[in-house]
């Protein structure tokens, strides 16, 4: 029987394995593909690592420091393998696998999920029209020019003004399609200033704000979309749809916690992140299962996501030790101006403080307020400048939660 | 009266200079209109005096593509001289058009000895109505008596189950629950005062409605009400004062269907010909000598038009205009199999008057786990247009919302239309053409078409026979056709041991449905050629995420299997995927 | 005469609106939250550079293309020309990560290295 089995073995999976394997524990990697490195091996640009290496890597360059950690601590390795059922309940869990080798069953105490999000498509944004070929979203056309080698097609539409939408518009620019034009509903770009900068505005690629493609035209192949100017709210001005030919649509509209296999063994889901609800600790609501990386809640960077992936495995080291949990869990609850907050509860006894992550809502100069139910603050701290595209980490000091229930994080803009 | 007379009295109704000739019970209409819906009114309001057997709607709209329509024309004749010499073989029967009534057809055509040609103008087979519709098989409650449409919907549900056996095809009989509620009879509620509004929907009105069942010949139909509505449907709206339950609606895969069907009948010997579009056909006197085509021309005895809505354009190109099609649009949204448990049966709330030219629609079960809602019923001048407006989608959703209040409507996974082919006497049309000797007729087959196919094969075979067909039976007909096995079907056992014959049955492509390279591989050695065919075959692509994950590998397949660049892989019909390398570089 | 450019910081994902000033050949920055920033904005009316990466043709591994970036940051004018220089590139596996690829590409002093380890498969 393993002590860990990590299924996903992205960035945030091997983190996570790689910190217990340092301990001498018994931990096994899940992977479906057939190598480990999960998104980055696509996200060939520059930008990751800053944060844990003090370097700026490419995405391949960035796994490749984990795989080899992982290949020297001599983790278990099971690539190609898909993860068909799990059986959480219990002391001993059991994962029932499907790989080329055949049916397996793994057992283990316990378990880290972190099998990442999936990219939001054309149906959940509602675009209308027809369904031909060429719409595509942005990690696959990512894949396509970045593995393969090919173009999604000559003239393209990218929806979508967040990071992946710009990094995927400048490499279709540098590789060779003939006219690109993003669209974004928001008054700017969305994603990082950075990518802004270098990704845009150094090509002088085209752009047009509050304007959403209200549906897809063409028979088999794109062979445009009628673009429609939206306001504040997001709502079409009617009167300013705009036919514009283009031959490929590329959807950059948002990623989702791939969450599917956390509900099937009765894990809750966070409505706010979509992500399970973890606590401090980054366990779910299935005790001795946790959850790592983009499958918790999009994190901005990948430096992040690894972070969660280290709390995470704190949080098992706990678990396996038998520490000692809290008599009742203690909420943290998102107040004003907060969009997602992670984590959702503490349950552990610990001392040292709490990682949080929360998306603010407003944008500008900002306090950051922890308070009680009854608007008392307990701790703030000040921010230069916040906004909904980036994530702020903070930390709440346990004492100051001592015979609390629950707090509420707000923002407060100055 | 005569038929004369009734077609001007009706003519007098709309304020057109609409003139008109009768021959041999066909009305042929001529003149211009305003508007596109006027020009449906009137052939509609045509098609329903009785006598008439068929509408062909010659007038003109404004906004008559004209210039389109002569463009396609100009195409087809020069594809038809480019391809009229050149013979590629010679058959008893021709069917045209590969949709669930061609490929049914072709099957049962197969259990005798003849040589038979099923020409299809797309890359696959089921890709026009019967590749969009709910999927499911209506018992036959609906349709008029005294139909052809009531007699072939009730005994083609019947063959069902049967026939799905030797096809290897999904199957359940999930049952109909059509609810009545405060609103079924909202247009007689003011000559209902009180408590009696109550009591005729509760409890008399569900028995007219079980009346008319019986008499179709549906068996089995139920009246329930109160707490036992919810027995059988849990979540179904708390205001629902009674229902209807009818054990025989079924529900099956539709594209699942027509593929079995046309690998069986390839199997039993019929050739299948995709991309196989007819352009004209070689006449002699009254009868067809050849179907022209873009790949050449089929010589044949028989031809059997199935061609949906394009029947009238083939029948046209034949000599045999009996009918316009007015295409009827359904929009039909579709829900992420997580919520499968949110309903059992076809469940539908009853309106009377129904809303215009359609059943209304309702939520049902896919037989993979899925939600459907929908379809709507539009009339659109574009046969092609499959299109779905965002308003369409709020339109579905709000029809529907009343059935099960709490529905979570954000799990919409993806949206899609149908166009149905309609004539104007809204019947089914399964005869011999009346000025061309040797042509079937099976056109207008709209819902319940599906629910009907296998009796509208056995009655299509029957007016064949009339019509001089010989029918030796084939002594090597074969009606067993064995399903694409589904590793997500399997027992743990049955998978592993799968795998130990080939590794590809554990190499997961599509984790939403978990769907392993083999059968991808399979799909494409059973003639698979592009994206959506493997979808269809495989559900690979079908699931949560709409194959974002799965898309870019089973191309890789494809182009593998096939020994085609993977730049040069297809979706549908032309539709290429991808289009050139990095800088141009090569691969 | 003094000219006043906005630039975003691309040094860390902070993105800080700097704010350059250049007057009579002096540059002074404002807006930024670490010396890198400064660095950046002083840079960047100077001297703009980016790093590069894209992919070349790769024979005998897993895909058909190999990742791969400049060493270091090339001036900004430079970046078509560095794609340029890419084109028609054809390396064969097996590539360990950090491998040159091209040497001092397009001129700039700066190498092209492989972004990953592709390992060679038989095919």
């Amino acid at each position: 029987m393993k002590d860990i089995v990590i299924i996903g073995g992205g960035p945030s999976g091997m983190a996570a394995a790689v910190r217990l394997a340092e301990k001498g524990y018994d931990v096994a990697i899940i992977e479906r593909k057939e190598e480990l490195g999960g998104i980055l091996d696509q996200c060939i640009h520059d930008g990751f690592g800053t944060k844990i290496f003090g370097v700026a890597l490419s995405g391949p360059e960035f796994a490749g420091e984990f795989i080899e950690q992982v290949q020297k601590l001599g983790i278990d390795v099971y690539l190609k393998t898909y993860v068909k059922s799990v059986e959480a309940s219990g002391k001993v869990k059991e994962i029932i696998t499907v790989s080329p080798d055949g049916v397996e069953i793994i057992k283990t105490k316990s378990i880290v999920y972190a099998i990442g999000c999936r990219e939001r498509h054309q149906f959940e944004i509602k675009i209308g029209g027809t369904r031909p070929a060429g719409v595509y979203t942005a990690g696959m056309v990512q894949r396509l020019v970045n593995l393969y080698g090919i173009l999604p097609g000559k003239n393209v539409v990218i929806v979508g003004g967040g990071d992946v939408g710009m990094i995927v518009a400048r490499h279709l620019y540098l590789e060779g399609v003939d006219s690109i034009l993003v669209v974004f509903p928001e008054e700017f770009f969305a994603g990082l200033p950075r990518n802004v900068q270098q990704c845009i505005l150094d090509f002088g690629i085209p752009y047009r704000p509050r304007t959403v493609v209200k549906e897809i035209v063409g028979k088999d192949r794109v062979e445009g979309v009628i673009l429609v100017q939206v306001d504040e709210k997001w709502n079409p001005i009617s009167g300013t749809e705009e036919f514009y030919p283009c031959d490929a649509v590329i959807l950059s509209v948002g990623l989702v916690p791939y969450t599917k296999k956390l509900t099937d063994i009765g894990a809750e889901i966070d409505p706010r992140t979509k992500g399970p609800i973890v606590n401090e600790f980054f366990e779910t609501t299935v005790r001795g299962v946790f959850a790592a990386g983009n499958l918790v809640q999009i994190f901005d960077y990948v430096d992040d996501a690894v972070e969660s992936a280290y709390l995470a495995a704190e949080g098992v080291e706990k678990y396996l030790r038998g520490e000692e949990r809290l008599e009742r869990p203690i909420f943290i609850n998102p107040g004003e101006n907060v969009r997602t907050l992670t984590p959702h509860r503490v349950e552990w006894k610990d001392e040292r403080p709490i990682t949080a992550f929360m998306r603010p809502a407003i944008e500008g100069k900002a306090w950051i307020i922890v308070r009680n139910e009854r608007g008392e603050i307990l701790e703030k701290s000040f921010r230069r400048y916040v906004r909904p595209s980036t994530l702020e980490r903070i930390e709440i000091s346990r004492d100051i939660l001592e015979n609390a229930e629950e707090v509420f994080i707000d923002v407060r803009g100055l | 009266m005569g038929l004369k007379f009734k077609i001007e009295k009706v003519l007098k109704k709309f304020p057109y200079n609409i003139s008109f000739e009768i021959r041999d019970n066909i009305v042929f209409l001529y003149g211009e209109v305003e508007s596109y819906q006027d020009w449906v009114e009137i052939g509609l309001a045509v098609g329903k005096i009785k006598g008439v057997e068929g509408v062909v709607n010659k007038i003109k709209w404004k906004g008559y593509p004209e210039e389109k329509i002569r463009k396609r024309e100009e195409r087809r004749r020069k594809l038809y001289e480019e391809n009229k010499d050149k013979i590629i073989g010679e058959y008893d029967v021709v069917i045209i058009g590969g949709g669930v009534i061609g490929t049914i057809i072709a099957r049962e055509l197969s259990k005798y000895k003849l040589k038979i040609a099923l020409l299809e103008k797309g890359s696959d087979v089921s890709l026009g109505a019967s590749k969009a519709n709910n999927g499911m098989i209506h018992p036959g409650v609906a349709p008029p008596k005294n139909t052809l449409k009531r007699k072939l919907n009730v005994k083609g549900n019947a063959m069902y189950d049967r026939l799905c056996e030797e096809l290897g095809v999904r199957f359940k009989r999930v049952g109909s629950l059509w609810l009545i509620t405060p609103r079924t009879l909202q247009k007689y509620r003011k000559y209902l005062p009180g408590p009696l509004y109550k009591f005729v929907s509760a409890y008399v009105f569900p028995y007219i409605v079980k009346l008319k069942g019986i008499r179709n010949g549906v068996k089995g139909i139920k009246v329930i009400r109160g707490k036992k509505i919810f027995e059988y449907e849990p979540k179904a709206t708390r205001d629902a004062w009674a229902a209807l339950y009818v054990p025989s609606t079924g529900i099956l895969d539709p594209y699942e269907l027509v593929v079995a069907l046309a690998e069986n009948a390839q199997a039993n010997g019929v050739e299948i010909h995709l991309n196989t579009e007819v352009v004209g056909f070689i006449k002699k006197e009254d009868k067809v000598k050849g179907v022209v085509t873009t790949k050449g021309t089929f010589l044949t005895r028989y031809v059997v038009n199935a061609a949906g809505v394009y029947a009238d354009e083939i029948a046209e190109l034949a000599g045999a205009r009996e009918y316009t099609i007015h295409p009827r649009k359904g929009v039909i949204l579709l829900f992420d199999k997580a919520l499968k448990d949110w309903v059992r049966h076809c469940v539908t709330e009853l309106r009377f008057p129904a809303p215009k030219h359609s059943k209304g629609g309702g939520i049902n079960p896919s037989i993979h786990g899925n939600i459907l809602w929908g379809p709507t019923a539009v009339e659109i001048p574009d046969k092609d247009d499959t299109s779905v407006h965002r308003e369409e989608i709020y339109e579905v959703l709000e029809r529907y919302k009343n059935i099960l209040p709490e529905f979570p409507t954000n799990k919409l996974i993806r949206y899609f239309a149908g166009v149905r082919a309609p004539t104007f006497t809204e019947a089914f049309i399964i005869r011999p053409a009346k000025w061309v000797r040797n042509f079937l007729h099976v056109a207008g087959i709209q819902s319940p078409g599906l629910a009907s196919a296998p009796a509208i094969a056995e009655y299509a075979i029957e007016q064949l026979k009339k019509m001089g067909l010989k029918l030796e039976p084939n002594p090597n007909f074969n009606p067993r056709r064995e399903p694409i096995p589904t590793i997500n079907e399997m027992s743990l056992e049955e998978l592993n041991a799968k795998i130990k014959e080939d590794p590809r049955w554990g190499n997961i492509i599509c984790p939403c449905e978990m769907v392993s390279e083999m059968e991808i591989v399979e799909a494409i050695k059973r003639g698979a050629k592009t994206l959506d065919a493997i979808k269809r075959r495989t559900r690979a692509g079908m699931g949560t995420c709409q194959g974002s994950y799965c898309t870019l590998k089973i191309a890789e397949i494809l182009s593998r299997e096939l020994g085609v660049p993977l730049s040069e892989i297809v979706k549908e019909n032309n539709g290429k995927l991808f289009d050139g390398t990095v800088r141009g570089e090569k691969l | 005469m003094s000219e006043v450019y906005e630039f975003l910081c691309i040094r860390c994902p902070k993105g800080c609106r700097l704010k350059v000033m250049v007057e009579e050949g002096r540059v002074t920055v404002d807006g930024y939250e670490c010396l890198e920033g400064k660095k950046y904005g002083e840079e960047e009316v100077k001297n703009p550079k980016r790093i590069v990466t894209s992919t070349v043709r790769i024979l005998n591994a897993k895909y058909p293309r190999l990742p791969v970036r400049t060493a270091e940051p090339v001036p900004k004018d430079k970046i078509l020309d560095v794609i340029n220089a890419l084109k028609g590139v054809v390396v064969k596996a097996p590539v360990k990560r950090g491998q040159v690829i091209i040497e001092n590409v397009a001129e700039t002093g700066v190498d092209v290295i492989a972004e990953r380890d592709m390992e060679c498969v038989e095919k």
